[in-house]
């Protein structure tokens, strides 16, 4: 066996060819972030209506779950695929 | 363990129907909710039509309140004083806050942060969230709601990411989650009797006592313990009372795979029972499940803050759920909380794949400590309320009500800095093994 040493720029160079094989999920990132912000500009934008009904408490009590539920789905993956794509992973 | 989480997921459900258990304490029941329509200034009186009823009803103002009181374009919550006579307000509130960029801004970064160390430790962020809501200007029962019902979806993508990382043993959480439950509903019924037999600021002085006791003990057993690993004079090794415990053979026994735990139910069961009575009445629940899971149970702490965040979702869901039902949640702030606050739990939950052991321990304890301060702040405050201790001075009150305050956030800065330290040092030591990896499988 023998051993080459290298400098290390030609190691941090394989290893960005090593990085760049896996794809980044940009097109995720883009589309859940898209629902995710017109979901927020949406709620923003009909706050009086949003709390009215959303407060209304008895079975209403649907509203704010299924809507803390929804978003954390949407947005959720929407702040997976971002910190993907800004290269921040698990260690394996 | 399929059976097992079945019995335990029906169990949830049963205790769902005929139970209503809560952390942070339940939803208060003497609220009316509705609008303002008119107002007679000759009398003193107001119409108030309620949520889902369509005829108004006559409310007269207290002797202390004026007409400008009375906002007629905003929802509002009103208690009576049932003392006064009938129906004679005792207090209005505003529902909901108008929310300026400079409030979302606030609400998007407390959420990052709280996210973050949810993510990393398994609990907190809560004990900031209603503090800081209220100091935004949310009426209190609202804070609580909202915090509330953004909690159980942050804990759930949080568990789910941890669980991808093998860390979440989800049988420990499913029977710590249900003993929990019901150690709530104890802690709950003491607290009213504390209630009752002392006052409310009898009730506050306790919980205040109660708080700082257990956040110090707790806190500086898991700082001596991360102290020691630090310093390599000992191994992350399973925790000499746990060890005990783990020979105990009184049947039944349970075994818990991911935390590599075989325990009698009778150690699992209380540790589960004091989490949820304390989630009662210090509301900060996992600052004992977490501690309890490593040094009672004897899961390592990567195991048990992953742990935690399944025992969060289960209880969060089953609060938010009763709180929904009082109609008390602004939608708006959960949801600004939660868009920072997911990005915070992921961040988090990766981040303790680049750390060891011990890392957690230390967030873990400076975080416990700090909260600690700001509560016991309090204490003179309450010492005085119960006559315990002459009234203080308002300046003093108001140096002691500051000092709380910016413990709380100094709470979270800190802990958001610690994390993010260890968190890129571990990712640059990874990188650069990844470099020598490379090079070896390359060129060798």
């Amino acid at each position: 066996m023998k051993t080459i040493t290298i400098k290390d720029t030609q190691a941090s160079e394989v290893t960005k060819a090593r990085v760049k094989v896996k794809k980044k999920p940009v097109m995720a990132m883009l589309f859940f972030g898209c629902i995710s912000a017109t979901a927020y500009f949406y709620l923003m934008g009909h706050q009086k209506l949003v709390t009215d009904t959303f407060t209304k408490g008895g079975w209403y009590a649907a509203y704010p779950i299924s809507a803390a539920f929804l978003f954390s789905f949407i947005h959720g993956a929407f702040a997976s695929n971002f910190l993907s794509v800004l290269g921040i992973e698990a260690k394996k | 363990m399929k059976r097992t989480v079945i019995l335990i997921s029906t169990f949830i459900l049963i205790m769902s129907m005929v139970a209503s258990a809560f952390a942070g304490g339940p939803p208060p029941k003497d609220l009316l909710k509705g609008y303002f329509t008119e107002t007679n200034e000759a009398n003193r009186s107001v119409q108030f039509v309620k949520d889902n009823e369509l005829i108004a009803t006559t409310l007269f103002l207290n002797n202390e309140m004026s007409m400008q009181d009375i906002r007629l374009d905003k929802k509002v919550m009103v208690t009576l004083d049932k003392h006064a006579g009938e129906n004679v307000i005792g207090d209005i509130s505003i529902m909901f806050m108008d929310l300026p960029l400079k409030k979302i801004g606030a609400l998007l970064l407390i959420g990052l942060i709280g996210g973050l160390l949810s993510g990393f430790i398994g609990s907190g962020g809560a004990f900031v969230m209603t503090p800081a809501m209220m100091t935004l200007g949310a009426p209190g029962a609202i804070a609580v709601a909202s915090n509330m019902c953004h909690k159980f979806p942050k804990a759930m993508v949080g568990a789910y990411k941890r669980y991808k990382y093998g860390q979440v043993d989800i049988k420990l959480g499913l029977v710590m989650a249900v003993t929990a439950i019901i150690g709530v509903e104890i802690g709950i019924k003491m607290q009213k009797y504390i209630l009752n037999t002392w006052g409310n600021a009898g009730s506050n002085l306790y919980v205040s006592v109660v708080f700082v006791a257990v956040l110090v003990i707790v806190g500086l057993i898991v700082a001596r313990d991360a102290y020691k690993l630090s310093r390599g004079k000992a191994e992350a090794t399973t925790p000499k009372l746990a060890k005990a415990l783990m020979n105990l053979n009184i049947p039944p026994m349970m075994n818990f795979k991911v935390a590599k735990v075989r325990i009698s139910a009778w150690v699992t069961i209380p540790v589960g029972l004091a989490t949820g009575m304390l989630a009662a009445t210090i509301a900060v629940g996992g600052f004992i499940g977490v501690p309890g899971m490593i040094y009672v149970i004897g899961a390592s702490a990567m195991v048990a803050s992953a742990t935690e965040l399944v025992v969060a979702f289960i209880m969060g869901c089953y609060g938010s759920v009763q709180w929904a039902i009082s109609g008390l949640v602004d939608i708006r702030m959960t949801l600004l909380i939660l868009a920072g606050s997911l990005v915070g739990v992921q961040l988090g939950a990766l981040g303790t794949t680049y750390v060891k052991d011990h890392i957690i321990k230390i967030v873990m304890a400076s975080v416990m400590l700090i909260v600690a301060i700001s509560r016991g702040a309090k204490v003179p405050g309450y010492l005085s309320d119960v006559g315990a201790m002459k009234a203080l001075d308002p300046q003093f009150t108001a140096f002691l009500n500051s000092v709380s305050f910016w413990a709380l956030i100094t709470a979270l800065g800190s802990a958001g800095i610690l994390i993010s330290f260890y968190m890129v040092k571990g990712m640059m030591e990874a990188r650069r093994e990844e470099k020598q990896s490379v090079l070896e499988t390359t060129y060798v």
